[in-house]
C-alpha cells in the first residue's frame, strides 16, 4: 500500500495526540465505539480535501482534519476545555518543528482552528470535542 | 390483586432497593446498554434508571440531585445521582440515574 502525505499527517496528530499527558487512546479515523476506560480518547478524520495547482509540477492541498475528544468525567465540560487546551498547546508544538509543522516537510501551515462541543448524560456524562483544522500541504501533482 | 389502587404490587418481588440517606425502598432496577454518536465517533455507556413507589419519592423527597445507592440483595450494584423523575401517573415514578463516581 502507498504510504501518502496525507496518511503521514494523520500518523503525525495521531502520535501528537498519544504524547498529550491526559489522553489514554488514540487512533486513527475510529469509528466503533468507545468504552469509558479508553477514556480521554481521541480520534483523527480526513472528511474533506482540496487541491488546486502549485505551478506545472505540484498541487497544493488544504486537508479538513477533525480531532474528535471524549471524556468521560463527573465534571465533563470543564474537562473537555482543559483537554483541548492541552491539544491545542502540542499542535503549537508541532507546528513550530524545526523539520516543518508536524515533523513533516511537505506539511505548510496548519490553520483555522475551531472547536464544537458536545455533551451527553446518561449513565456516564460524557464530554466530546470536535477540533477542526486546515492543513495545508505540498505532493506532486495528482498525489495525495 | 388490584395492581391499579395498590402498584406498590409490581415492587413486592424485586430484588432491588434504593438507600437514600438511612432508609431504604424497593424499587425495580435495569441500566441497558446505550451508543451515542458524538461528532464523527461513538461513545459506550449505559441508561440506569429504576422505578419507585411515587409515596416513597414524596416520603424520601427525591428530587433532581438526590444520591441514592442501588442494593440487590445484600450487594452494592452502585451509586447513583438522580437527574430525571417521569412519573405514570399510576402511582409510580421511574427515576433516571447517572452514576455517582
Amino acid at each position: 500500500m502507498e504510504e501518502t502525505v496525507e496518511q503521514k499527517i494523520v500518523d503525525a496528530l495521531v502520535a501528537l495526540l498519544q504524547g498529550v499527558d491526559s489522553i489514554v487512546t488514540a487512533t486513527d479515523g475510529r469509528v466503533t465505539p468507545y468504552d469509558v476506560t479508553e477514556m480521554p480518547a481521541a480520534s483523527v478524520f480526513t472528511p474533506k480535501s482540496e487541491s488546486e495547482n502549485a505551478g506545472a509540477l505540484q498541487m497544493d492541498h488544504d486537508l479538513a482534519a477533525s480531532i474528535v475528544l471524549y471524556v468521560a468525567d463527573r465534571t465533563a465540560q470543564r474537562a473537555i476545555r482543559s483537554l483541548t487546551a492541552e491539544v491545542y498547546a502540542a499542535l503549537g508544538a508541532a507546528e513550530n518543528d524545526p523539520s516543518g509543522p508536524l515533523g513533516l516537510p511537505q506539511v505548510i501551515t496548519i490553520n483555522d482552528p475551531a472547536k464544537a462541543v458536545k455533551c451527553i448524560q446518561q449513565g456516564d456524562f460524557i464530554g466530546s470535542a470536535q477540533i477542526a483544522l486546515t492543513i495545508t500541504y505540498r505532493t506532486a501533482r495528482w498525489a495525495i | 390483586m388490584d395492581f391499579a389502587a395498590d402498584s406498590r404490587l409490581f415492587l413486592a418481588d424485586s430484588p432491588h432497593r434504593a438507600v437514600v440517606g438511612f432508609e431504604s425502598v424497593p424499587v425495580l432496577y435495569d441500566a441497558p446498554f446505550r451508543q451515542a454518536e458524538v461528532h464523527e465517533g461513538q461513545v459506550e455507556t449505559s441508561a440506569p434508571a429504576c422505578t419507585m413507589a411515587d409515596s416513597d419519592v414524596a416520603a424520601l423527597v427525591v428530587i433532581h440531585g438526590t444520591r441514592l445507592s442501588i442494593l440487590k440483595g445484600d450487594a452494592l450494584v452502585g451509586d447513583f445521582e438522580v437527574i430525571g423523575k417521569e412519573p405514570d401517573d399510576m402511582g409510580l415514578t421511574r427515576l433516571i440515574l447517572t452514576k455517582d463516581p
